[in-house]
């Protein structure tokens, strides 16, 4: 390789794959992105091992299991090995001027770890979570324009599917036709019991017109962002070709996580490890290099982020890092490769693992936490996609099997690594107190 | 609905402090038929990401901060400008403190017409994002 690749990673958080274009939702969500897979590559099957944003996020920048790393809980008290490589140092020490445009590190340090320039407009925001896509361009763009002659890394990490949820006025009436004010709907009455969906009817649900009454609009609230940021990966990406950075710029796009949007009555939120919350997308283009309309069917895990894009960037792969590049499979360079399953887990609002394969999905709980719920559940995932239908009473024979393969994984890893406590039971559910009225 | 009216056309300084704190004092006492008597009847609430219209859509708002139990702890400064007064507060309230959010930094910013509000602004105060986000405790 003559030069280092440019590198672009764009994290969106709360982004579920299936309602993106690309992955074949039935409404246009996302022009930009379904045009960079057409020019690249698509991941069909991303899984995250560890949900919410901290855990998966610290996955990403490790290329690490979360029972290796250690985070499972968002905003818990476990902190991340000052020895563990992140993806930012690991390029930084490469020679690449990295930037972050972000605020993860306000939350935990070592999100900050490996970068020259860290960027936080939303430190403007009362809600830094409230931070637009349009804000993140409005430093991006302008920090891109003014690094042209240098190899970077630049990771941006977009808020806009993540609730509150308030597009603006030019998106509101997309996707959806009905009456969102009905006051005869009654299918968010439910939702608001909860600390977050009561803040929720007070405040982001509110309307000049009225309160929102419609589950329905909801969704369609959720598909509106994801539309309004799409239209600023529009700019994001016009801008690499106006700075003719495109053919040397590996672009790629994923999601710390998605959500439910009221499946498993789970209203609006990202916990529970169910194919809604933890299948994200994963996009990849690099002109000349990985070619486009490429689509890679094999399953991969968040852990396999980073050593693909250093594989791609010709920079070797800290050997802490467990994860398999997929760079190969998204030049075509190979067709064999992936994950057979994945095992994921979280300890946020509910304690839980689950292993997934190609037709089944076992979830354990250590701790139903807030939901209470199953402690144990078998979907067949080609007969039932949404997990509908709780198999553990019709086969146990099958949940016995899957269960005997967890636990075998959790125990052996754990001897590995020195340990001896499940970090669920260790840690704790960090957000216990959201617990409904 | 008591009429709570104050001051003349061309509301001065003074007459818009002082309608602040008579609204602050309705608000304590938790009258919410007082309350909602300074707004004009076509009124616009804005409440962080949220909009109330009208005046029985802010009489609803003001039912739900007293059932949350929301509490002024502190007031930091009122500013007059022209037609508006802004103040800068802090508040509780038991909805917050569920959330391990024991405090809030805000500004109430009211523009008034007439002698009555015609838009106030509710919002986090900015520049203290560490007060209202409580996953990155």
């Amino acid at each position: 390789m003559d030069r280092k690749p440019n590198i672009v990673l764009i994290g969106v958080d709360t982004l579920r794959a299936d309602h993106l274009s690309c992955y074949g939702y039935r409404h246009p969500t996302s022009p930009s992105i379904d045009a960079l897979a057409a020019e690249g590559a698509l991941g069909e099957r991303l899984f995250c091992p560890a949900i919410p944003t901290h855990p998966s996020f610290t996955t990403l920048y490790t290329g690490q299991h979360p029972i290796t790393h250690g985070i499972v809980s968002h905003g818990g008290k476990a902190q991340l090995s000052r020895e563990t490589p992140v993806l930012p140092e690991v390029l930084m020490q490469a020679g690449y001027t990295t930037c972050a445009v972000d605020n993860l590190w306000r939350a935990r340090s070592w999100f900050g770890r490996g970068y020259e320039f860290y960027i936080d407009p939303s430190v403007r925001r009362g809600l830094l979570i409230d931070v637009s896509c349009e804000e993140i361009n409005s430093r991006a763009i302008p920090w891109l324009r003014s690094h042209t002659d240098e190899p970077f890394f630049l990771f941006l990490h977009y808020w806009d599917p993540h609730y509150p949820l308030h597009p603006p006025a030019a998106y509101r009436d997309l996707f959806y036709r009905g009456n969102p004010f009905d006051p005869g709907n009654h299918s968010l009455e439910e939702w608001w019991q909860h600390p977050l969906g009561a803040m929720a009817k007070d405040t982001w649900l509110r309307r000049p017109q009225g309160l929102v009454t419609d589950a329905d609009y909801v969704v369609a609230m959720y598909d509106q962002e994801i539309r309004y940021l799409d239209d600023s990966l529009a700019a994001l990406l016009g801008t690499l070709d106006e700075l003719k950075l495109a053919e040397d710029t590996l672009v790629m796009l994923v999601a710390d996580h998605g959500t439910s949007l009221t499946e498993q009555g789970i209203f609006f939120e990202h916990h529970g490890l169910y194919d809604c919350t933890i299948h994200v997308p994963l996009v990849a283009r690099w002109p000349g290099r990985v070619p486009g309309g490429t689509r890679v069917p094999a399953m991969l895990h968040m852990s396999d982020v980073a050593p693909t894009i250093l594989e791609a960037a010709g920079i070797e792969v800290p050997e802490e890092m467990e994860g398999r590049s997929a760079w190969k499979l998204f030049t075509g360079e190979s067709t064999e490769g992936g994950h057979d399953r994945v095992i994921s887990v979280e300890c946020t609002w509910q304690a839980k693992w689950s292993l997934r394969n190609e037709r089944y999905k076992l979830i354990v709980s250590r701790d139903t936490g807030l939901r209470g719920g199953p402690p144990r559940e078998i979907y067949d995932l080609q007969a039932d996609p949404g997990e509908k239908t709780n198999l553990i009473e019709t086969r146990p024979d099958v949940a016995e099997r899957l269960e005997d393969e967890l636990e075998s994984w959790i125990s052996r890893r754990l001897q590995e690594l020195g340990r001896h406590a499940d970090p669920l039971r260790e840690q704790g559910i960090s957000l216990r107190h959201l617990a409904p009225a | 609905m008591a009429e709570q009216a104050v001051g003349t056309a061309g509301d001065d300084e003074r007459t818009l402090r002082t309608l602040m704190e008579d609204y602050h004092r309705a608000f304590e006492a938790r009258d919410v038929a007082a309350c909602a008597g300074f707004f004009a009847e076509e009124a616009t609430l804005r409440f962080l990401f949220g909009s109330y219209q009208g005046r029985a859509a802010i009489a609803e708002w003001h039912q739900d901060r007293f059932a949350a139990d929301v509490k002024l702890l502190r007031l930091d400064g009122v500013a007059v400008d022209g037609d508006t007064v802004t103040a800068h507060v802090v508040v509780t309230s038991r909805r917050l403190r569920l959330v391990r959010m024991d405090q809030v930094k805000g500004t109430v910013t009211l523009r008034v017409e007439h002698g009555r509000i015609r838009e106030a602004v509710l919002a986090a105060r900015k520049g203290a994002p560490s007060h209202i986000d409580w996953q990155f405790r």
